[in-house]
């Protein structure tokens, strides 16, 4: 427990962290758009797998969740985005793995990735254009 | 001559997939190849999209459950272990042990049909019938004790938010620990069969390899990383169900080829049957469900360790029937990227071997398309239900 306690306040110091919430092996941290890269950088440090990417519509702004897990905790950086400019940046560079769960917040949410090395939808057919992404409410 | 390499082969693509490569389920791959060997892979994934996430949260949070269950045919209790492991989570729901216990009866039952299942697959791929067909009868018997727990085969029907449906007698006990017996002694014969063949020797030594520095770089996840020698297996690390009672160990092996898969999975069924047994022998007195009021608003993510891998949900109520958000993340699609390396430098003839090796599952990974008039559309319930389509 001391060990996530001294790397979560490690944390602190590379990424401003507006709120934050914790439950058994999980943490949550809502950070600007601006320091994701930066938090990327500081989970690869620390030895993390990004497990899994989530977005979420949460009726007046979109949010993306990005679950990186060293061992059995799960550390969810969590950042907002406005309805009128769905951007964020890739974290790619860091973490090879996550291109297929940034192509499916292509796809499924229509969220600009900026940066990514290949920006084809995941799982949506190509002539499903101009059409609501499937995930998003409104 | 313009377009060939320094020994004349020219470069060309071959397409394979997406109906039937290798494996009956859709995913196509564009190979680059030269003369017999593949220099360059791509991959298009999502002719199964059902759009599972978004009918999650249009159905009254009971009936979720039967249809996260309905996401795989082999993984029919890795995605409603995880499923209700994240509600309790969010409502602090206590459950039995006996109800965990019998959880994690289940999840090793899978783990053993799901891993004779493969053995006999990567036979069937590179020819050698007669395992295919005798690990598919030895699996008809964990099919039967399957059904003989629950009354189905596939899906078990076993989860329920705050503990497990259906009991297990002191007769079903019997029966299962005589079962288990047997299956020990097929878990040895298998081993022997696979690892002892020449031809497995053969065609699987360096076919399909990956360093244990591309499975982490990758995000691959399972056997397929265990293969590599990555030591992360989610029943040791998150013990979740019944697993912080028993002593555990990743089983590895290194270089992540088709013989290394083997050794993983083939060690993961002879741990799997010492664990079904302990399990089976110690199961608590007590009872199996836990009564509760109502989901409260929160968020929980957790892995559960399906047959192929860490499988991933997040799950957000917002305190009325309906789920915010369901988000589900397959072990196969944190494992695709891992066959990048693996099919660079391989021949054409080892495409299938290497696809069936990482034991890939797309309809966990796509989750309604319909065709009418040669015209693809994707559908939502509601439209099904009106009649719209």
């Amino acid at each position: 427990m001391s060990q996530k306690v001294s790397r979560m306040k490690r944390f602190e110091d590379v990424a401003p962290v507006i709120d934050s919430s914790h439950k058994g092996l999980n943490s949550y941290y809502y950070i600007a758009v601006d320091d994701l890269i930066e938090a990327a950088k500081f989970f690869l440090a620390e030895g993390a797998r990004i497990s899994m990417i989530s977005g979420l519509d949460a009726r007046d702004h979109l949010e993306v969740l990005y679950h990186f897990a060293i061992w059995g905790n799960i550390f969810t950086t969590i950042v907002k985005i406005p309805y009128e400019k769905p951007e964020i940046p890739t974290i790619t560079s860091y973490f090879e793995a996550a291109i297929l769960y940034e192509r499916e917040l292509i796809g499924l949410f229509g969220i600009d990735v900026k940066g990514i090395p290949d920006s084809r939808p995941l799982e949506i057919p190509p002539k499903y254009t101009d059409r609501l992404p499937p995930l998003r409410r409104a | 001559m313009a377009g060939t390499n320094e020994r004349g082969f020219a470069r060309l693509k071959v397409p394979v997939g997406p109906s039937h490569p290798a494996l009956e389920e859709p995913a196509r791959f564009i190979f680059d190849v030269e003369g017999e060997k593949v220099v360059g892979v791509d991959y298009e994934i999502g002719f199964n999209h059902r759009g599972i996430e978004r009918l999650c949260q249009e159905r009254p949070m009971p009936k979720v459950v039967y249809l996260v269950e309905r996401i795989c045919g082999i993984c029919s209790h890795a995605h409603p272990l995880n499923h209700v492991e994240r509600v309790e989570d969010i409502a602090d729901i206590k459950v039995p042990e006996r109800a965990k216990y019998i959880r994690t009866i289940y999840a090793e039952l899978e783990r053993v049909h799901s891993h004779m299942l493969w053995a006999g697959i990567a036979g069937e791929e590179i020819g050698y019938h007669t395992l295919f067909m005798y690990t598919w009868r030895e699996r008809e018997k964990i099919m039967d004790l399957l059904e003989l727990l629950c009354g189905n085969r596939v899906n078990y029907g076993c989860n329920t938010i705050g503990g497990v449906k259906w009991n297990i007698s002191e007769e079903q006990l019997r029966k299962a620990l005589v079962t288990l017996e047997y299956l020990d002694k097929v878990a040895d014969k298998v081993t022997k069969a696979v690892l002892k063949d020449s031809n497995i020797a053969d065609r699987g030594a360096g076919v399909g390899e990956l360093s244990k520095a591309d499975a982490v770089r990758l995000g691959a996840v399972g056997p397929n990383a265990r293969a590599s020698g990555v030591p992360e297996d989610t029943r040791v690390m998150c013990k979740y169900a019944a697993y912080g009672e028993f002593d555990l160990e990743p089983q590895l092996a290194t270089g992540g080829d088709v013989v290394a898969q083997a050794i993983v999975r083939l060690s993961e069924l002879k741990q799997s049957v010492w664990l079904l047994r302990e399990l089976f022998k110690n199961l608590p007195e007590g009872p199996i469900k836990t009564e509760f009021d109502e989901i409260p608003p929160g968020r929980s993510v957790g892995r559960v360790e399906a047959p192929r891998g860490e499988l991933t949900h997040f799950v957000e109520s917002n305190g009325s029937d309906f789920f915010e958000r369901i988000k589900i993340r397959s072990p196969t699609l944190a494992n695709i990227p891992s066959y990048v390396p693996k099919f660079i430098g391989c021949q054409v003839a080892d495409i299938p071997i290497i696809a069936a090796s990482i034991d890939p599952c797309f309809s966990c990974t796509d989750r309604i398309t319909i065709i009418k008039d040669g015209r693809r559309r994707t559908v939502m319930k509601q439209q099904l239900k009106m009649g719209r389509v």
